[in-house]
């Protein structure tokens, strides 16, 4: 039999707000356990939320960027559990009223995705499991997040990483969050069933849970929708269950029976008013709204014409299209600056082990090293060298000036090397005037090299083939 | 909604408690009682009413002192000095 897999995701992404969600604790990543917590978000009787209104811009500037409808007036729920991560006993999240629903995102294939609803949070604390206490860190606790829950349209693990992949992007470009996997500040899980080819009806659901990176969510996908498949085929039947992946074994692990909503007995939070959105608050924020990596990926192919790998390579993160686009503007021609940045840029922050929104080098020196190349001040070999040399800091041309690197246009001067490397490499000439055409590669080699690649390689190359001709007639 | 037995033992299991035929009823008594406060509460026309205009009050983005981690833990049943401490929650 064939089956069809369906898939939906849920997705918390933290929000990068200086303070947590209702309460001015930091929302520092890595500080010292239980050193940012306070009453509010220690649970405390007495102590009362109050909520952070750079979280609702962000959240909103989320929304409009996923194309939902923002609620006018949406509520804040009580989700209750009881569970050591929320020492309140419930999380303060949104239910009834989410603040958006009905959106969707575009992959780059075309495909739309929809977004059922997107609704604010608060995070829970960090448990650490040690061998015979669990231990908890209330830090995180009350950081703001947005959870964005698709509709079933994903029909495999490709299509979900695909789809986070360009929710990561929409969100780093607006400001909304880093989207970090590693640090969790972007989490995914994956609602996945299977159903006979062609059927309506949706299959028992399992929740996958601890995909800490795309490959996880691909290959968690890819391991539970034959897990299910076999199970159906050999006559048993799918548990509703949460499960865990885990990396090392690559497996999803029971943990849990799949709670239902009913479980959580929410009920509208009596601390925290409606939140009301007005009109002009959207109209402002559409109007704030940054260009997006698609967007931008349109433009550089339109104006610069640009291939499609240079657009979504330069457009993966938006410190590297701001980068690019302060190169081109300082007067570099596209395609080099972004051969530079795809090429070196990337190369060195790979070796220094540094993000793309660390690159040390000023775009103001990226383009002075283009122009010494495209004026021919210095060869692509050498502008390498300078390149590596003032990545960390420093003038490319006063690099090139301080090491005497500029070329040499003299003609006299590379002639009499050139005459010197066909003297010395007689067996090469011989081969060539028999029309051995690669002998020209050979002494075109030893004639950059004899002049210390500070020639231009077009000029050697007319030498070399001038004086050959030469040889061939006398 | 009621709490009936069945959603009794569901609840026992998630809450990691073993509780006995009469205390299971005693609480399933007082949890019904406290619930038919909510089936009053939901009966208020307040939750669809229009909120003030004034709606949520927002605070800015100002980040606050914590408390001192010791004052922290110090009504804690159980500390390393660093975390709060409960007993094993996954098996």
């Amino acid at each position: 039999m064939n089956w069809d897999i369906v898939i939906g995701l849920e997705t918390h992404v933290e929000l990068a707000t200086r303070s947590k969600i209702f309460c001015g604790c930091s929302t520092t990543f890595g500080a010292p356990p239980n050193s940012l917590c306070c009453p509010v978000c220690l649970g405390l009787p007495g102590s009362l939320p109050v909520l952070n209104e750079a979280a609702v811009e962000l959240a909103l500037k989320a929304a409009l960027a996923l194309n939902c409808t923002v609620t006018p007036i949406s509520r804040f729920d009580r989700k209750n559990y009881f569970y050591p991560d929320l020492p309140k006993a419930y999380q303060i999240s949104q239910l009834y009223a989410p603040l958006a629903r009905d959106g969707y995102v575009e992959l780059p294939g075309g495909k739309r995705v929809g977004i059922h609803e997107m609704h604010l949070e608060e995070d829970a604390g960090k448990l650490h499991h040690r061998e015979d206490r669990t231990a908890i860190d209330y830090n995180r606790c009350g950081i703001p997040l947005i959870e964005i829950v698709t509709a079933p349209d994903f029909s495999n693990g490709d299509e979900a990483a695909a789809y986070l992949e360009q929710l990561r992007s929409i969100l780093q470009y607006l400001g909304v969050s880093d989207c970090r996997m590693e640090q969790g500040s972007l989490r995914c899980d994956v609602n996945l069933s299977v159903r006979p080819a062609g059927s309506d009806e949706l299959g028992t659901r399992t929740e996958l849970k601890n995909l800490g990176s795309l490959r996880a969510v691909r290959l968690a996908c890819q391991y539970e929708a034959q897990r299910q498949i076999a199970i159906l085929e050999s006559g048993g039947q799918v548990r509703c269950q949460t499960c865990r992946w885990d990396e090392d074994t690559r497996r999803t692990v029971p943990m849990r029976d799949k709670e239902q909503v009913g479980d959580y007995r929410y009920f509208p939070d009596p601390d925290l008013p409606p939140l009301v959105i007005g009109d002009q608050q959207l109209d402002r924020l559409r109007r704030e709204q940054p260009e997006l990596a698609h967007e931008k990926r349109r433009r550089y192919a339109r104006d610069w014409q640009l291939g499609d790998y240079d657009c979504a390579t330069l457009t993966t993160h938006p410190a590297l299209a701001a980068f690019f686009e302060q190169v081109v503007a300082l007067g570099a021609p596209p395609k080099q600056a972004a051969n530079w940045i795809m090429g070196q840029v990337l190369r060195r922050l790979s070796a220094d082990d540094l993000g793309v929104e660390e690159i040390p080098m000023p775009a103001r020196a990226l383009a002075d090293l283009i122009a010494l190349v495209s004026n021919g001040t210095i060869n692509r070999n050498t502008a390498v060298e300078v390149f590596d040399a003032v990545f960390t800091g420093g003038d490319p041309a006063e690099y090139v000036r301080t090491h005497h690197l500029e070329q040499t246009g003299d003609v006299e001067q590379v002639t009499a090397i050139v005459e010197d490397v066909l003297a010395q490499n007689p067996q090469s000439v011989t081969d060539w005037l028999a029309g051995k055409e690669k002998a020209v590669g050979f002494l075109m080699g030893q004639a950059m090299r004899a002049l210390g690649g500070k020639a231009p390689p077009a000029l050697v190359n007319e030498i070399v083939r001038q004086l050959l001709e030469r040889k061939k007639s006398s | 909604m009621t709490i009936d037995t069945k959603a009794m033992i569901r609840l026992e299991r998630q809450a990691a408690l073993e509780l006995t035929g009469t205390d299971r009823t005693e609480l399933a008594d007082q949890m019904n009682a406290v619930l038919s406060c909510l089936d009053v509460l939901r009966a208020c026309p307040d939750l669809s009413a229009p909120p003030a205009a004034t709606g949520c009050p927002l605070r800015g983005d100002e980040v606050l002192a914590s408390t001192d981690r010791a004052a922290a833990l110090a009504n804690a049943p159980d500390t390393d000095g660093e975390y709060f401490l409960v007993p094993r929650t996954v098996e």
